[in-house]
């Protein structure tokens, strides 16, 4: 899969000390994984990307199959690759599929990081291991802006899942001397995405298609919007501490810091692509999502000096150029 | 004025765990109650113990399953039917839960899922309450109590294991989930968070009244090393009547009851081993049994985590009455009545209930 002509982020971190290292990107065939595997490709490193999926593959990246609710495949992963740093991405994380699959997320989120926490401990235990968590675990906190010391606010099974993952996580990091590092995502936006269930590519797609673009719920929800690629940064920032032991078991946000609403980002879309006429249109159903989220990465800012170099603006119109451009070479219907 | 436990009579309660040291004891206050008690739980976790010396067999439908395994689990709320299920089953040892965190994973948060799991596919069922533990706070080494709104975050396997089967639970409760799942729900669920139960009966390893106990009966001297620690002791009656109470509450009014609940001691001041030991010899003294102290850790005591019991005691009209040394004479009276006389423990226990309820609401 090409990227065409997707300059790579500027200011890129240096990534020498990754050379001649082994990798494992658990989730590497996701939208994260994937320009996290771009980027680590550049560094020299031995890639391995585990995925459950058949069909995934990153030229430059050594593809295995495997499924984290299997103890035993992980066990044969780890032991034929030994890797040197797992970053463990894999999760089911759609909010919708979660209320209708509520054990399912469990088992996949929070039994799958222990099956994997069990084989490194097992064959690469000084292994650094970092784990991307999700800011969804603030809950509903309303107008306060999330820091890493809130406490867990649950109501969704997703959520549940990655805070019960996080405290596994620190239990083995405590018990085992692990080396890990756990990372709150927020909402992530950037080129090839193919999830249409998120409120970007949906939107674009839609758009693309001659449709108006649907909103669940009355798209009054206020969200933040990390571009792809600085996320990537924030990773990176990351892994360079942990290669050099430090920032060890530290827990960070990884979220936009501006905010915007659902409503309000689809009619950026829309104004950029220019089709007034196909303003969203807005649903009144809940659907049991959170109106309001604010959270602060002013822990990772003066820990690593890691910055957002992308407004929403120039990250928008990249994605949309990218979409267009995916578009017109009629690969709509490809997994990435 | 309390809560009116005869709600519980006629009743179809599952407890989850009847085999272990608390569902025992929750199984003959049930009984007691004139409820129906279904019990679920692998083979008894030790020899002698509670649950078989007391004839909880004989009281209860006993039935032998895991919690991991969804499908009899599943197929045993579906045929039973009952309007409760207590959940206490678990891996609950520490010190296993470092050798084996794996398993203590599986049990206490698959487990616990599994077992909301089948309880909301069940119509009959419409309480369940989670037994996780005080142990699911975050330890800020502070004075002050945890309270039910403080961070989680235990960090050996067991700890961590509970404070997830509490996060777990939190998401099964809140009504947006029960709204949007499928089928459609409207459970009543609380967790509760109690601290270290004592009482008679129990013969679990690595803890401090069963092994001053094997001490005295292989008439050996007790030694301990940490004279000076700590922990929120309280008998195992005084946690139960909690449940119990807020079993009725949340029947009533689930609403208000759903959610988390401390259920801690009544010392502020908690009693250190040294003492403890020093009671139960006073209570049983055999003459072949001395305390015996090799202080291995003459540092400052770690700050020992315990609960603000307030939401309960306002909001259920429950309240610990008893002091450690009142819990511990009980549970001693118990275990000699079991080694000295030869007793019907059944007896023993049932007499136990009747009088804990007595100290627990006269005045």
């Amino acid at each position: 899969m090409s990227f065409g002509n997707l300059e790579m982020h500027p200011g890129q971190a240096k990534t020498e000390f990754l050379r001649n290292k082994t990798i494992l990107v658990t989730g590497y065939s996701g939208f994260l994984g994937h320009w996290l595997c771009e980027s680590l490709l550049s560094t020299g490193c031995r890639l391995i990307g585990a995925s459950k999926s058949v069909n995934a593959k990153i030229s430059g990246v050594e593809h295995v199959i495997c499924d984290l609710t299997q103890i035993e495949s992980l066990f044969s992963l780890f032991d034929k690759y030994r890797p040197d740093l797992v970053v463990h991405l894999a999760a089911q994380s759609q909010t919708t599929t979660g209320m209708a699959e509520l054990a399912n997320t469990f088992e996949v989120n929070t039994r799958g990081t222990w099956n994997i926490l069990e084989a490194l401990l097992q064959f690469s235990p000084d292994a650094g291991f970092i784990f991307a968590s999700s800011d969804a675990l603030y809950g509903d906190i309303g107008e306060e802006i999330a820091t890493e010391s809130h406490p867990y606010k649950i109501s969704t099974p997703y959520a549940s899942s990655k805070a019960c993952s996080e405290l596994v996580v620190k239990s083995y990091a405590q018990q085992k001397n692990l080396k890990t590092i756990i990372i709150r995502l927020g909402n992530l936006y950037g080129p090839a995405d193919s999830n249409v269930k998120r409120i970007v590519p949906g939107t674009i797609l839609s758009l693309l298609n001659n449709t108006r673009p649907e909103i669940r719920g009355d798209g009054a929800s206020i969200r933040s919007y990390l571009y792809i690629l600085d996320a990537v940064d924030g990773f990176i920032k990351l892994i360079d501490a942990l290669f050099k032991n430090k920032l060890v078991g530290e827990t960070f946000n990884l979220c936009d810091e501006s905010s915007v609403s659902v409503k309000g980002i689809v009619d950026t879309i829309v104004d950029i692509m220019n089709l007034p006429e196909l303003s969203a249109s807005l649903g009144n159903q809940k659907t049991g999502e959170i109106k309001i989220k604010q959270v602060s990465s002013k822990k990772l800012r003066q820990a690593t000096g890691w910055q957002t170099k992308v407004t929403l603006q120039q990250g928008l119109e990249q994605t949309i150029r990218w979409y267009i451009e995916f578009n017109k070479s009629d690969l709509s219907g490809e997994q990435i | 004025m309390s809560v009116d436990l005869s709600f519980y009579k006629g009743k179809k309660v599952l407890v989850t765990g009847h085999t272990g040291f608390k569902g025992s004891w929750l199984c003959h206050w049930l009984v007691k109650l004139g409820a129906e008690v279904i019990g679920y739980s692998i083979d008894l976790p030790t020899t002698p113990g509670h649950f078989q010396t007391s004839g909880v067999q004989d009281i209860v439908k006993d039935i032998r399953g895991d919690l991991c395994d969804y499908e009899f689990l599943n197929s045993t709320i579906e045929e039973e039917q009952p309007d409760f299920i207590f959940h206490l089953a678990a891996q609950a040892l520490v010190r296993l839960s470092y050798d084996e965190p794996r398993r203590t994973f599986e049990v206490n948060i698959m487990g616990t899922i599994n077992v909301l799991e089948a309880a909301r596919q069940v119509p009959s069922v419409k309480n369940v309450i989670v037994i996780t533990s005080d142990k699911v706070y975050e330890n800020h080494a502070w004075e002050w109590g945890y309270r039910e709104n403080d961070r989680l975050g235990g960090k050996d396997p067991y700890a961590a294991s509970k404070a997830c089967a509490d996060l777990a639970t939190a998401v099964y409760q809140a009504s947006a989930f029960q709204k949007h799942a499928s089928p459609a729900r409207d459970l009543a669920i609380s967790t509760v968070r109690a601290g270290n139960v004592i009482g008679g009966g129990d013969w679990a390893l690595d803890r401090l009244v069963p092994d001053a106990v094997r001490a005295i009966i292989a008439k050996e001297d007790i030694v301990i090393r940490s004279p000076r620690a700590t922990r929120p002791w309280q008998h195992v009656l005084e946690a139960l009547y909690g449940y119990l109470i807020l079993g009725v509450c949340m029947s009533k009014s689930k609403g208000d009851f759903s959610g988390a609940w401390n259920f801690g001691p009544l010392d502020v001041e908690m009693v250190p081993v040294k003492q403890i030991v020093e009671v139960i010899l006073e209570r049983w003294n055999t003459g072949t049994t001395n305390l015996v102290i090799e202080e291995e850790n003459t540092g400052k005591e770690a700050v020992v985590l315990r609960v603000d019991s307030s939401k309960a005691i306002q909001k259920l009209g429950w309240m610990p009455v008893l002091s450690v040394p009142q819990a511990l004479d009980l549970s001693i009276d118990w275990y000699r009545a079991y080694y000295e006389n030869n007793t019907d423990m059944a007896q023993v226990t049932s007499e136990q209930i009747d009088h804990y309820f007595f100290m627990a609401n006269k005045d």
